[in-house]
């Protein structure tokens, strides 16, 4: 009888020994956050890979997992499924897809890179020395491809024809192989990566003609965390403290690319460390420029870059622009500016 | 007659042989690019300089297959023995089976990324969905054609259904199910590749993509080469196994080859 009680006052004891370590453990329990980057593993991604494998995150308080993704498109239906609390893809595809879906829309809470690098590549020999040049010729990309989408925009503002043009519809990875192989006159594309591949093949930079959409729609927006209005209402700590991880990332990678980019071999051990380097280099060449961005930090959009970029996002897909701009980017969480410097 | 044996032995090697070397010799002569088509040398190159990345991915692809693989084959069993057995279930379920076999997988793959998040589960259930499909017939048709004179005779000594079934109909339905199950195996690979190509952080198919992207195609070859082996590998496993559960048969075959 005296055993018996014993026993069970220890068990009671060890129970409530058990109980108030696991509220400790609680209490100092990180985050665990399901983050869906926009394609496979590559360059520009290092800033994740840096923060993530140097704990900036953890310092944070936050356990971030990084998956692949399968397009800035499937990311942005990700973030809004809830199957991802955050997301990484073009914030240009937020105005299409909120005016689509009113009651599940996504807004972008940090812009990582400036503006998206789409334009139109040719190569030398195809004649073609300004975009005046592209009227009426052969322009490979796939259907949906924000470069294709943004073409009549282009067009308008240097003044072509946009329906003259011939478009041959492909997947990314054959479109630079068509340019390649002179089957058509040029492509429109996300600009590093299709340099990338014409170097691949062998072609030298000299010979490869560039028209960055960003130097001729100054309002073109970039890539950028994604999340849920609500999440934004229900926990601002979480996506700030994200923020801030996803910052000294950045600025981590800014300084030393081929550095940050080691750490995507965890993610994808056959990543070309050199090529990858290469790719977020150009990314960053391409985005990361202006004198506005330097004065006030990572993440700055001027309101009147956002109300074009916004704006023209909803002319080229033939909708009303949304009324309140704090939908596609919602600048509220951004640590302040002396923080965000590179 | 032991030199015909050899011959038939070394027969698949050399047919091998021939068809690399015609690749070797079509790269060469059209100066086709690597990035294009590579040549056999620079897959098997591209092969042994990234062996560790690609068994790990190969063996993510092979235990994801086999688990999606076995969760079609038990699905598809079941089917089939209902299909096979009632008349009812048969007519009402076929046409809807058949429409749904039709749909493309990659089609649901978005949707079962949106249950069950990326990784293995969707790529598992890819490669059971796409299964499936070819085992169900062949159990439902190696069932429904049995003997009915056999049956008849088990019938008139007082055999209840279930006996007639494990006497008759499943050993009847064997030679099928293992036809089926060689089908089968390759179906579950393209399955699981395709998932992984969407959603997966690791696998061939994620390999295939990423190695695509980034123009390294020798690398692509090289992951088609690696599926091509493991399936055939598996598909001779198979044979093994049915040669030993169903030579009664196949007494024929070896005195008809001859």
């Amino acid at each position: 009888m005296q055993l018996q009680l014993a026993k069970r006052q220890f068990t009671v004891a060890v129970l409530c020994l058990g109980a108030s370590l696991s509220a400790v453990n609680g209490a100092t329990a990180q985050t665990p956050i399901k983050f869906s980057i926009d394609w496979t593993f590559q360059g520009v991604h290092a800033p994740f890979a840096v923060a993530i494998q140097k704990g900036y995150y953890k310092r944070e308080g936050l356990d971030v997992t990084m998956d692949r993704g399968a397009g800035s498109g499937d990311t942005i239906g990700r973030v809004a499924a809830g199957t991802y609390d955050i997301g990484y893809g073009d914030s240009n595809l937020l105005v299409k897809f909120n005016h689509d879906h009113p009651d599940a829309t996504v807004t972008a809470a940090f812009m990582v890179y400036n503006s998206t690098p789409a334009g139109v590549v040719t190569l030398t020999k195809s004649g073609i020395r300004e975009p005046k040049d592209l009227a009426s010729k052969n322009i490979a990309s796939p259907v949906g491809d924000a470069a294709r989408l943004l073409f009549p925009a282009f067009a308008k503002t240097v003044g072509i024809d946009s329906g003259n043009i011939e478009w041959t519809s492909s997947q990314p990875n054959l479109r630079d192989t068509l340019l390649f192989q002179g089957k058509v006159d040029a492509v429109a594309s996300y600009v590093p990566s299709t340099i990338m591949a014409l170097e691949t093949f062998g072609i030298k930079q000299d010979d490869i003609v560039v028209f960055n959409y960003a130097q001729y729609l100054p309002g073109l927006l970039g890539s950028g965390i994604l999340v849920k209005p609500s999440m934004l209402a229900e926990k601002p700590l979480v996506i700030r403290a994200f923020i801030k991880g996803t910052i000294a990332g950045l600025q981590d990678a800014l300084k030393d690319p081929e550095a940050a980019v080691q750490s995507l071999k965890q993610y994808d051990a056959l990543i070309n460390v050199p090529n990858e380097a290469d790719r977020l280099k150009l990314v960053i060449a391409y985005s990361m420029q202006g004198a506005a961005l330097k004065e006030q930090g990572l993440g700055f959009v001027s309101q009147a870059q956002l109300r074009a970029g916004v704006g023209l996002m909803a002319d080229v897909n033939g909708i009303a622009p949304p009324d309140d701009l704090s939908t596609i980017y919602n600048e509220t969480l951004l640590p302040p500016s002396a923080e965000r410097m590179f | 007659m032991r030199s015909s044996k050899a011959l038939e032995r070394m027969a698949p090697w050399i047919v091998l042989a021939a068809v690399t070397l015609i690749w070797a010799l079509v790269c060469f002569a059209f100066s086709i690019p690597d990035f294009i088509i590579p040549g056999p040398w620079s897959v098997v190159r591209g092969l042994w300089q990234n062996a560790p990345a690609i068994s790990d991915n190969a063996l993510q692809t092979f235990w994801t297959t086999m688990a999606g693989f076995s969760l079609g084959t038990g699905v598809g069993v079941l089917l089939g023995f209902m299909l096979g057995s009632s008349r009812f279930i048969y007519y009402s379920l076929y046409r809807l089976l058949v429409g749904f076999n039709s749909i493309p997988k990659s089609a649901l793959v978005p949707i079962l990324v949106v249950w069950f998040g990326i990784g293995s589960v969707p790529a598992v259930l890819s490669a059971a969905l796409l299964c499936f499909f070819p085992i169900t017939v062949n159990v439902a048709t190696g069932l429904a054609t049995t003997n009915p004179e056999l049956e008849d005779v088990l019938a008139a000594m007082g055999a209840s259904r279930l006996d007639i079934l494990r006497k008759v109909g499943i050993p009847h339905s064997l030679p099928y199910l293992f036809a089926s199950l060689k089908v089968a195996i390759t179906l579950a690979f393209v399955g699981t590749i395709i998932s992984e190509s969407i959603a997966s952080n690791k696998g061939i198919g994620y390999l295939m993509v990423s190695a695509g992207s980034q123009m390294m195609m020798p690398l692509v070859f090289s992951g088609l080469l690696v599926i091509s082996v493991m399936a055939m590998g598996m598909y001779e496993i198979f044979a093994l196994i049915e040669r030993r559960m169903t030579s009664w048969a196949q007494r024929g075959a070896e005195s008809r080859a001859r």
